[in-house]
């Protein structure tokens, strides 16, 4: 009896220990995420990486529609307060000028919790005007609200 | 019926309490903020910031990593850069999201580099995010951005 317990209590401890062993013998072989790039595959996170390229390729719709209704922005020393007082102002001549330039996402990062995410991101913008370069940081911070069950961007601040 | 609207205001009540609880909070908070950032104080931030990996201070075209990069690199040496440093907060809105909180603000600030002289007077936003932890808002995030104060034209 006691010989069969013992047998039990070993077969469990071998069964634990080589689960254990070969799981963290796997995490070794997973990439390690890049701090600069994190959080990047939720939801909430596609709504801005969507946003960022609609903006860049002049989808006047499909920006609208990741935006809230009640959105506030705030841009270069400008607070817009609602989707259409920016689709309808200041939005095309962002996009011109995101056309006319060299934008590179240098770090973003998205943190998601509960109903609200956070994403934060650095570019540097590169522009050439009459054969000079210049070269500028932008950063770029965006609450996005899951609203009736949909992740919509709720306030941006770009600066 | 009666009973039904007696606890349908009580509750209505209680929110109200509640709401204008996290709003006196926050504000209190971003007050203590003014006054460190005035001050070249760090502890405000050490009180009322969450010091986590990955935090994220962002002000104009900069950035702080971290509460100890904020507080060590930022805050604390305009204590010594600048003779004097008046930031004031107007216009404040709180939104609410549970146990997340956004609030955004109006900020001027004016203040005079010591080594060169320099008058500076900015005017701009600032946006706070908070999330609420074991009963009280901490910030998580900040974003400032500000531009150099030009009194609005009248339109006649």
């Amino acid at each position: 009896m006691k010989t069969n317990i013992f047998r039990t209590l070993l077969s469990m401890s071998l069964i634990i220990i080589i689960t254990t062993i070969s799981l963290s013998h796997g995490n070794k072989h997973e990439k390690p995420e890049n701090p600069l790039f994190a959080g990047l595959d939720s939801k909430a996170a596609k709504v801005v990486t969507q946003f960022r390229k609609a903006l860049m390729t002049g989808d006047v719709k499909l920006a609208n529609s990741l935006l809230s209704k009640d959105v506030l922005i705030y841009e270069s020393g400008n607070a817009e307060r609602s989707s259409l007082e920016y689709v309808s102002g200041h939005m095309l001549a962002d996009m011109k000028y995101l056309s006319s330039i060299q934008s590179e996402q240098i770090e973003h990062q998205v943190k998601v919790s509960g109903d609200v995410a956070i994403s934060t991101s650095q570019s540097k913008i590169t522009k050439k005007d009459a054969g000079k370069t210049s070269e500028r940081i932008s950063m770029e911070t965006i609450v996005i609200t899951k609203i009736d069950g949909k992740w919509l961007i709720t306030h941006i601040h770009w600066s | 019926m009666s009973n039904k609207i007696i606890t349908l205001t009580l509750i209505f009540i209680s929110t109200l309490l509640f709401a204008n609880e996290d709003d006196q909070q926050i504000k209190s908070i971003i007050n203590e903020i003014k006054y460190g950032w005035e001050n070249g104080d760090g502890a405000p931030f050490r009180k009322n910031f969450l010091d986590f990996e990955g935090a994220r201070y962002i002000e104009s075209g900069g950035q702080n990593e971290g509460l100890s990069d904020l507080v060590e690199h930022h805050v604390e040496p305009e204590k010594d850069a600048l003779k004097f440093l008046s930031l004031d907060f107007s216009k404040i809105e709180i939104h609410y999201e549970n146990d997340f909180a956004w609030a955004v603000a109006n900020t001027r600030v004016k203040g005079e580099v010591r080594k060169t002289g320099k008058v500076f007077d900015k005017s701009g936003f600032q946006t706070f995010l908070f999330r609420k932890i074991e009963g009280d808002w901490k910030v998580v995030h900040t974003h400032s951005s500000s531009r150099d104060f030009k009194p609005k034209k009248h339109e006649h």
